[in-house]
């Protein structure tokens, strides 16, 4: 039963709990279901669209949603001041934003994780050095150093991607630090060592398990804010060029009409409101998953 | 200790399991960047004592005194600052890498807070095949079959090793740290207040277990604990332990019966009587005042400060830990108590 099993039989018992431990749960399964949309209109953008998103309609520059006098289904959000269509914009936008949330966060996270580890579980002289480090990135404001960047090198996703991460693994080594710092003093770990347990074993086996949990909670409120850095950086004009399409890049574009044309800023924000909140909603249950205390949950 | 050793037949095998000599351990609590000199806090301080197969060494002391560091230092959680330990003859002092890991299976540890000594994540199960898997000692059916006999042996549930050890009370959960030191088959078991955050009526089941698990597999004990009671359940031998030092050591009957060290003397009146009519008022609490500081500790005997009968003599020579009449009963006392001597019984 505990190590005989099939690998097949293994899987499959992997996903019907999980299944059955998603549908517990009300949040949790809210946020699979955001996530999955957005995952699915990511995908399949060019199948869903029905403009081209780059596509300019001088004829049907600023038209309202389809609820409002002079809108129609043909735009069913309206389209900017270009006469571009708002929803097939958000619909590719997705791509972009997801893409690098997700992907900085993983670089943001692989390096911030192992130096955390090895600065919290080592100690000494590595400690000093890797937090000294952490120290001056703090110094150094995250926008301006992506902008130092983004110039020396040139844009797009890759250098996006690179320059959130980059600035973003200091929490991770922060926290996974002072997880590891508390951790490696509890009498467990020291049971493993008087087995005569390697350092790496113990890495492995008794701190990553326990440091998980708050990983997860700072990964995803990091993907949260790496697409809110994308947007203020996009923002700025250092993001993403046209005619590729990203949220914080809509946003920017609308943000003169908000007074006269609110809906050409308002429906990204919407996208990104909705994809960070269905993150942390996921995050959150995968968190108390992983938990055996939750027994509710098991 | 006793000369007259019976060593017939174990010609090849050295006389004490364990040897510790002149062992110290030192903290630099000076964390200053600017004075670099080291001040030293000194919670080892020259410990010297021997322990044969199969006895039990009791080690009693108040809080800081430094015995839980005396264990962690003889198990090499902490590297010592000066001074030897000798397992079974070979020095475990400066062994490293991978000798270091095959020697610590005959050295074992089990700690004092049964919540913190269990991986939360990792189900009972896994935590008692932990030793087996490090040193591939065994797995599949053979490993299981392992686990459950050690389960069986420590008295938990077979049922038990699915589920997470938070689901367990303190009793069952040091259980599971015992199953887990034994699984090695160590010669020698560390066992650092094993009982003191467990209820009372599971103490003694504790207590119990351990006994009986020494004779089952002929275990060599040292046992820490802070109080007098446990220790007298136990042990062989007890070491009383003060600011770093041993005060007094003594085959336990010896000791309890006639302690010489006033600090022995004080920390034996300081166990609680029930009956009332029983309690010795006049002579209660010689135990007053605080440990003074391991940083700073007075100069001559440590216990001097607080010591009822201290003289002159007593605050500037450090009394040493000799036989005060050839027989095993040490004790580190200019002025020992003698028998029936002052307010002892």
């Amino acid at each position: 039963m505990y190590e005989n099993e099939s690998f097949s039989a293994r899987v499959k018992a992997f996903f019907s709990r999980w299944g059955r431990l998603l549908l517990k749960s009300k949040t949790g399964l809210l946020g699979f279901i955001i996530v999955m949309a957005f995952l699915i209109i990511a995908v399949f953008a060019p199948q869903l669209a029905g403009h081209d998103p780059a596509a300019l309609n001088p004829g049907n520059m600023t038209t309202s949603p389809f609820w409002m006098e002079g809108g129609s289904m043909e735009f069913p959000l309206g389209t900017d001041n270009l006469g571009r269509c708002i929803l097939c914009r958000i619909m590719y936008g997705t791509r972009v934003s997801m893409l690098i949330g997700v992907c900085s966060v993983i670089v943001a996270g692989i390096i911030g994780t192992l130096f955390g580890l090895v600065a919290g579980y080592y100690g000494g002289i590595c400690d000093s050095i890797i937090m000294r480090i952490t120290d001056a990135f703090h110094a150094i404001p995250r926008t301006l150093l992506a902008m130092v960047l983004i110039s020396a090198v040139s844009g797009g996703i890759p250098t996006l991607v690179f320059v959130i991460g980059f600035t973003g693994w200091i929490q991770y080594a922060r926290l996974i630090r002072s997880e590891v710092l508390s951790l490696k003093n509890r009498e467990f770990v020291k049971a493993a060592v008087t087995i005569g347990t390697p350092n790496s074993t113990i890495i492995r086996r008794h701190i990553i398990p326990n440091v998980m949990s708050s990983f997860i909670v700072v990964s995803t409120l990091a993907v949260a804010s790496s697409i809110i850095a994308e947007t203020s950086l996009s923002f700025l004009g250092l993001g993403i060029q046209a005619p590729q399409v990203s949220w914080g890049g809509m946003l920017s574009d609308g943000r003169n009409y908000l007074a006269t044309h609110w809906w050409i800023a308002t429906f990204p924000g919407i996208a990104i409101t909705l994809a960070v909140l269905g993150i942390m909603f996921l995050g959150n249950w995968i968190r108390d998953v992983l938990d055996p205390h939750n027994q509710g949950l098991q | 200790m006793t000369e007259n050793v019976n060593t017939i037949g174990q010609a090849a095998e050295p006389e004490y399991l364990l040897e510790v000599n002149h062992l110290c351990k030192f903290f630099n609590v000076n964390k200053s960047l600017i004075h670099r000199k080291p001040v030293y806090l000194r919670a080892v301080d020259d410990v010297s004592f021997r322990i044969k197969a199969g006895e039990t060494l009791g080690v009693v002391g108040e809080s800081g005194c430094g015995k839980s560091t005396l264990g962690n230092t003889i198990i090499r959680l902490l590297d010592a600052t000066s001074g030897q330990v000798l397992f079974n003859g070979k020095d475990f002092t400066n062994l490293k890498g991978t000798e270091l890991r095959e020697e610590r299976a005959n050295i074992q540890m089990i700690f004092q807070d049964p919540f913190s000594s269990l991986n939360p994540r990792m189900k009972v199960f896994d935590i008692i095949a932990e030793p087996f898997r490090t040193h591939h000692i065994c797995s599949g059916p053979q490993l299981r079959e392992e686990v459950f006999t050690l389960m069986d042996e420590v008295g938990l549930p077979r049922s038990s090793a699915f589920r997470y050890p938070h689901e367990f009370s303190g009793g069952q959960r040091q259980r599971m740290g015992i199953a887990r030191a034994l699984a090695l088959k160590p010669k020698l078991i560390i066992c650092d207040e094993p009982v003191s955050a467990l209820d009372v009526s599971i103490q003694a089941q504790i207590l119990n277990l351990l006994a009986e698990l020494q004779k089952k597999f002929n275990l060599t004990y040292i046992f820490i604990a802070h109080g007098m009671p446990t220790v007298k359940h136990i042990s062989t031998n007890v070491a009383v332990m003060y600011l770093g030092r041993i005060m007094e050591l003594a085959p336990k009957k010896e000791l309890f019966a006639h302690p010489m060290h006033p600090y022995t003397e004080g920390l034996l009146q300081a166990v609680p009587i029930p009956d009332p009519t029983l309690r010795d008022k006049e002579n209660a609490a010689i135990l007053s005042g605080d440990v003074p500081s391991p940083v700073n500790p007075p100069a001559g005997c440590r216990f001097c400060t607080r010591c009822p009968y201290a003289r002159e003599r007593c605050h500037q020579e450090a009394p040493e830990l000799i036989s005060r009449d050839g027989s095993d009963h040490l004790v580190a006392c200019h002025y020992p108590l003698e028998n029936g001597m002052g307010i002892l019984r």
